[in-house]
């Protein structure tokens, strides 16, 4: 792959959200019923009340955990473009081994729902970084067409054989309740998952920037020639922080299983997954600014749900603003750029 | 009457490193002249043929073309003035056609909207009629290097005035060409100087410019020094290229005691008296060739260095210097014969493994393969260490600071060890390099071009750790196309010439001007050419 | 079934078409699902507005070369990473359409066409189908025998070969990237005119597709027509399956996609350089 994934400036983060934000000013306008009640909704809603604003911090937790899994990948220099895919799986392998065995006591049950989570995604992940240093097929293809294929075939499960009859609903069985989270602020789903996920933010900080494996991985993907040089083997970064950068999505979709739902329900990840390729970009590829990155994007998202009952018909406004973002945050400019 | 070209007193200093590119040139041409360039590596002859052809702005002096001056910097006027430049390394698109490629941003038109090829052929037979026309129909990558240097050089004629003079630069234009290929390409001058043009052309085999030029420009250091249009003779070119040592010395300020004449063998801080024949020496290469496609890059090598010695390998670049970096930093392999690091067989080994055979390695190409420019000082200083610094998988920070402190001040590195590497100074990143390679009693140590970029202080201080290391034990070869390093450090020096060793000498018996003819190949035994 | 194939390699081959341009440029364009997306809902409307349904293609390829022309700017102008917005391109569309569909034809998601008629046959096929072919040998005619073909592949191969020659680069690369969106909007146009509707992700992995493909058919113009063919085969076949087997709707889906992705890898297991260019 010849363009590696570059961190961005300040500016251009800024920038991207800056014009985001003016262009939902305008969309709003233009399909909403109320102006002002629209916008009011979108900046103030997500923070008028405990329920608002728990839903908006449990949000930011499971953006935050899956953008660590990106920050991880790209900067290794490696395109993890099945995130959405990766955590859905994962989730999913996780509540089916949490429902075959559903007697272990609590902990156990946690560890055994989120490891198998984790594992299944990493797997999955590590599958492109294998035939990237195999073949050389680009990661950043076959990652999004295995996702591509496996998530249809985790909502064929969710919706037929693995569904559970007694409820009418397009989910699995639910969790045994020993095995959920414990909710922080009712009546909002925030749960203990979203603590997890600050102090893997601060984990990943510590590794990516202190430990010995963190310091090989930032050289790989900054100049792969120099660290097989310095003597760093290919193979166990590039399928290694895939695995990784795997694990983390599908440990982000076992938390929000036993943390939020309790149960794989159909479209349950809402597009985390992508999300998270924004978040991690604003954050500058950092951990701890994807922590400040996460909170920006679940405000966002909060805020264009609740302006949607505030006009004439319902869109994708949070897709719009994560297109827009997306399109901005790698761009470049003239001052006070880095040197190529 | 004005000469075609009137070049006076340009200078050019690269401001990416600091380096003074070119500080006082001058060069006149004639109409139907063919006019050499030649100096040394580094001597400044591709960035002055690029001011002249407008692709790199000058920071002082004139360009004139017929009395007339051409704008700084402006390759669209030199054009049209009648300035057509061939790169030494063609700016050709090999999944393109010959012809294609031939006529790329001049393309003849059917309707407005077709490419005339019919037309383009005919071009082409009317400018050089012995072009075989099969080529043209080829993609450019299938052909050999030889026949990409000729279509490099059509193209060239191709954009040449018809109805005034033109002035043809072209650099190193018999560069990996087969015997029989320059002749062609000598042939092609030759006609485009009796058809009214001029020809400019760069070249380090002083054989052929004794045999085809009309009127020669010496560069060195980046100064005119010599220029004359009787009588050239290797013997004569060479001397002016590498230059007296009274010259030398004004033009660097040298403080060293440098003669002409052979140099005594016993000498303060002889370094000869660490070395030890060894019974496996760090690096053996016996009967060494290796090829690139089908070209000879490296041809029946036999070296070898032990602990304690200090090795130099000099020559011009692409006859065999870079080739031998290559090999020795795992990236080529050879075809036949040895090639054993510490007594282990090296072919076929990665990187990696070559470094922890022992060997260490400081690249020409610095920056891509030497260090991480994003990546902060102490992280560069750190990439060989990193597995030592650690305390349960965690780089120890008081550890990783002792150590690059200790390496800042021994190398005298300026510049806080936390900023990324690409916001020092050309001289200090060299410096970065160095430092971590020579660290920690290397067994073989492999350095290209050791003071590129360093000053004159800390050439010096650089060339004292290097023969550190060699008293410490370690077997140090040198890559270099300065020969005064070569002379400065080594112990033993080996010439290349056309991927050969043309001559080796022992200090005692170099002097800058063997090693200078050995180098052009006016040493006789050569193949061809 | 080889003439079902027959019309459902129309839209696979036209945007594999316009990501081969854009790839002989050097820019692998991850964005042609998005460009896809607005050329159907483009076509739909534009044939609505006209009543003709060659109208609808050309408003499908004015709305794929609006779209191309974001995406271009960002990446050239503002060099931004291609991938990255690529991937923004798909999700603008995913989401403006959605918008613009709400907006002017209310809450519902679908849009139908307003008549009945579909496109002229010729022998029993769609008259699309010589059209698409013939389009192929125009790209070809393009790419291999006219300046403009020979500099837009000299900004994907050499770029500096370009620049030596006061050419620049980025202008050749502007072009391929508009001409993809012309090209993956009209394939779009077509399938929803030929459905007759509108549908929320109606391009179902066509710009995925259509990458490999370019692959498939060695980067050449009439390669990739027989490439499209093969993978509109593999979806005729799979369409006709779903007819006599049980295999349910929703795993169909992911169809596309796996088919793809073996594609991909048998490619670059057999040894062939993918160039993806920075």
């Amino acid at each position: 792959m010849a363009r590696k994934p570059t961190a961005g400036s300040l500016a251009s983060s800024l920038f991207a959200v800056g014009v985001a934000l003016v262009v939902t000013v305008v969309l709003l306008g233009f399909g909403s019923g109320s102006w002002t009640d629209a916008l009011h909704a979108f900046f103030l809603q997500p923070i008028a009340n405990q329920y608002y604003f728990g839903n908006m911090i449990s949000l930011m937790g499971f953006l935050l955990l899956a953008s660590l899994g990106i920050v991880i990948a790209f900067r290794g220099g490696l395109y993890n473009l099945g995130g959405e895919g990766q955590l859905f799986v994962g989730a999913l392998a996780g509540t089916l081994a949490g429902l075959a065995l559903p007697d272990l006591p609590g902990l156990l049950g946690v560890i055994l729902v989120l490891s198998v989570a984790s594992l299944a995604a990493a797997a999955l992940a590590a599958i492109s970084g294998l035939l990237r240093r195999a073949w050389g097929t680009p990661e950043l293809i076959t990652s999004y067409l295995l996702s591509a294929v496996l998530i249809p075939v985790a909502e064929y499960l969710i919706t037929g054989p693995a569904n559970d009859p007694a409820r009418n609903l397009l989910a699995t069985a639910t969790l045994p309740q020993s095995y959920w989270l414990p909710r922080l602020l009712i009546p909002s789903e925030l749960s203990l998952a979203f603590p997890i996920a600050i102090i893997a933010a601060c984990a990943v900080y510590l590794a990516m920037f202190y430990s010995v494996r963190g310091y090989e991985l930032r050289l790989y993907g900054l100049n792969e020639e120099f660290a097989v040089y310095a003597g760093i083997n290919p193979s166990t970064y590039s399928i290694g922080a895939m695995g990784l950068s795997g694990a983390l999505h599908g440990l982000t979709g076992g938390l929000m299983i036993i943390g939020t739902y309790h149960a794989a329900i159909s479209g349950f990840s809402g597009g985390i997954g992508w999300n998270a390729i924004a978040v991690a970009l604003v954050g500058r590829l950092h951990p701890l600014g994807a922590i400040l990155a996460a909170l920006v994007f679940a405000y966002l998202d909060a805020g264009a749900k609740a302006s949607m009952l505030h006009t004439e018909f319902t869109f994708e406004l949070g897709t719009i603003i994560q297109a827009i973002i997306l399109l901005l945050v790698t761009a470049t400019f003239v001052f006070g750029r880095r040197k190529r | 009457m004005a000469s075609l070209l009137e070049v006076r007193g340009v200078a050019r200093r690269f401001a990416a490193n600091g380096v003074q590119a070119v500080a006082s040139a001058d060069l006149t041409l004639e109409t139907g002249q063919i006019h050499a360039v030649v100096g040394e590596n580094g001597a400044g002859k591709s960035t002055l043929m690029q001011i002249i052809a407008g692709a790199i702005p000058a920071d002082s002096g004139t360009v004139s073309v017929s009395g007339r001056p051409l704008a700084n910097g402006d390759p669209v006027g030199a054009l049209e003035a009648g300035v057509v430049m061939s790169y030494q390394h063609p700016r050709l698109d090999r999944e393109l056609t010959v012809l294609e490629n031939l006529f790329l941003g001049e393309e003849p038109r059917r309707f407005g909207v077709f490419f005339d090829a019919t037309a383009a052929r005919t071009r082409v037979r009317s400018v050089a009629p012995d072009f075989s026309p099969a080529l043209l129909s080829r993609r450019l990558g299938s052909l050999s290097s030889g026949q990409i240097r000729m279509v490099s050089l059509l193209a060239a004629l191709l954009r040449l005035p018809h109805d005034r003079p033109g002035i043809l630069i072209l650099d190193e234009p018999t560069e990996a060409t087969t015997p029989a290929e320059a002749d062609r390409v000598f042939t092609v001058i030759r006609q485009s100087a009796d058809s009214g043009h001029a020809v400019i052309f760069i070249s380090h085999k002083l054989p052929e410019v004794e045999r085809i030029a009309d009127a020669v420009t010496v560069l060195r250091a980046g100064r005119t020094v010599a220029s004359w249009s009787d009588e050239i003779e290797v013997a004569r070119l060479a001397r002016e290229m590498v230059g007296g040592a009274e010259e030398h010395l004004a033009i660097v300020g040298a403080t060293h005691d440098r003669a002409a004449e052979p140099r005594p063998s016993a000498l303060p801080g002889d370094d000869r008296v660490g070395e030890t024949e060894a019974a496996t020496p760090p690096l053996r290469m016996e009967g060494l060739t290796a090829r690139e496609g089908r070209r000879l890059v490296l041809d029946d090598i036999t070296l070898s260095v032990n602990p304690g010695e200090i090795v130099g390998v000099t020559g011009i670049r692409e006859n065999g210097i870079e080739a031998m970096e290559s090999l020795l930093a795992g990236k080529i392999q050879p075809d036949a014969g040895v090639f054993e690091v510490d007594g282990h067989d090296a072919t076929g080994l990665s990187p990696g493994r070559l470094r922890r055979l022992g060997l260490r390695y400081v690249p020409t190409d610095r920056l891509l393969r030497g260090a991480s420019v994003e990546s902060s000082v102490a992280e560069n200083l750190i990439a060989l260490k990193r597995r030592k610094l650690q305390r349960l998988g965690m780089l120890d920070g008081s550890e990783v600071s002792r150590f690059a402190s200790r390496l800042h001040t021994n190398f005298g590195i300026e510049g806080n060890l936390h900023i990324p590497l690409w916001q020092l100074s050309g001289g200090n990143i060299q410096k970065v390099i160095l430092s971590r390679e020579l660290e920690g009693d290397p067994r073989l140590l492999v350095i290209c071009e050791p003071s590129w970029g360093l000053d004159f202080r800390s050439r010096a201080r650089i060339v004292e750790r290097i023969r550190t290391s060699a008293r410490d034990g370690a077997a140090v070869l040198v890559l270099t196309t300065d020969i005064d390093e070569v002379l400065d450090l080594s112990s033993r020096i080996a010439v290349l010439f056309d991927a050969r060793i043309a001559a080796v000498f022992d200090r005692d018996e170099a002097t800058r001007e063997l090693i200078g003819r050995a180098m052009a190949g006016a040493t006789g035994a050569t193949r061809g050419a | 079934m080889i003439a079902n194939a027959l019309e459902l390699m129309v839209p696979i081959l036209i945007a594999t078409l316009g990501g081969l341009l854009t790839e002989r440029a050097g820019v692998l364009n991850i964005g042609l699902e998005g460009l896809i997306l607005t050329g159907a809902f483009a076509g739909i409307v534009g044939a609505n507005l006209t009543g003709s349904l060659f109208a609808g293609l050309i408003f499908g390829a004015g709305a794929g070369a609006l779209l191309a022309m974001v995406y271009s700017i960002a990446c050239i102008e503002l060099k931004a990473n291609i991938f990255v917005a690529g991937l923004a391109t798909n999700l603008l569309a995913a989401g403006v359409v959605p918008y613009l569909s709400a907006l002017f034809y209310g809450p519902k998601g679908v849009v139908r066409l307003a008549t009945d008629a579909d496109f002229a046959s010729l022998f029993g096929i769609s008259v699309m189908v010589p059209i698409a072919v013939v389009l192929a040998l125009v790209v070809h005619v393009a790419l291999f025998r006219t300046p403009f073909g020979i500099r837009l592949r000299a900004s994907g191969g050499n770029p500096q070969a370009l620049e030596a020659r006061a050419l620049r680069p980025g202008r050749y690369r502007r072009a391929a990237m508009i001409l993809s969106g012309v090209f993956a909007g009209v394939a779009g146009a077509e399938v929803a005119l030929r459905l007759g509707v509108y549908l929320p992700n109606i391009s179902a992995g066509r710009g995925w597709i259509a990458l490999v493909a370019i692959f498939l058919g060695v980067r050449h113009p009439i390669g990739v027509v027989g490439a499209a063919f093969v993978f509109a085969l593999f979806e005729s076949f799979a369409g006709a399956a779903q007819g006599f087997t049980e295999i349910p709707g929703t795993l169909l889906l992911g169809l596309p996609y796996l088919i793809t992705l073996v594609a991909m890898v048998v490619y670059s297991a057999l040894g062939r350089r993918t160039r993806i260019q920075k």
